[in-house]
């Protein structure tokens, strides 16, 4: 499976969600490839700085971007012109329509986050939407 | 089920008109209710995930491990709460 993978997911990921530890023994087993924009690491980075502590956050995206099978997908010419498209026909933020766009131009079979907004039928007709909580 | 595909421009007004003929080679009627799917383009060929090797795998375990340090001594409301602020556009 080609995962779309929001911030959400790797916050609890390093909580120990079930959920978002069995996706990820998944991707250890080479049975689903994520795809991860990088605003997503600019999100989690960010919150990491606000508390001072970002070492340890540093070093797992310097790990994360050597996995096999993981994409970190940076903003490209089509992600934002789709983005603006998303934004204005979906009512999503600029942040929200790129991570959207990208999992998009991924290929993603299923979008996996945590943010609500990506719960509407114009998003879910486009891929398949996993809420976690 | 009957399906053929077909590309068309999307119009100025940002309609889409299928031709008739490509109606027609389907067997439809007039006021028979058809299914129509709409593809967004330019996506990625689907990757085919790879088996990591054993030392890979050691990879993903020290992500994990460093990933759960990161994450020591907060939790995941106040986190979100940060990320959902930054996620606000302000220009509007």
């Amino acid at each position: 499976m080609v995962l779309g993978i929001d911030t959400g997911f790797l916050l609890l990921l390093g909580q120990e969600h079930p959920r978002c530890t069995e996706l990820w023994n998944g991707m250890h087993q080479g049975e689903h490839v994520p795809s991860i924009s990088t605003l997503c690491i600019a999100e989690y980075i960010g919150f990491r700085i606000q508390r001072g502590k970002f070492e340890s956050a540093e070093q797992f995206i310097r790990v994360l971007e050597n996995l096999p099978n993981v994409s970190l997908v940076p903003v490209s010419r089509w992600i934002a012109a789709q983005s603006a498209r998303y934004r204005v026909g979906m009512g999503l933020s600029t942040v929200d329509s790129i991570i959207f766009s990208t999992a998009i131009l991924e290929g993603c079979t299923l979008f996996v986050t945590t943010d609500s907004v990506f719960n509407q039928e114009s998003v879910r007709n486009l891929i398949p939407v996993e809420l976690l909580s | 089920m009957i399906a053929t595909s077909v590309k068309v421009q999307v119009e100025e007004d940002g309609g889409v008109h299928i031709p008739r003929d490509i109606v027609k080679q389907i067997g439809a009627l007039p006021h028979q209710e058809i299914e129509v799917t709409l593809t967004v383009p330019e996506t990625k060929p689907a990757r085919v995930p790879v088996k990591p090797t054993q030392e890979e795998r050691a990879k993903f375990d020290l992500a994990l491990q460093l990933l759960k340090e990161s994450m020591k001594g907060t939790n995941y409301t106040e986190a979100w709460k940060f990320i959902r602020e930054g996620r606000r556009d302000r220009w509007f």
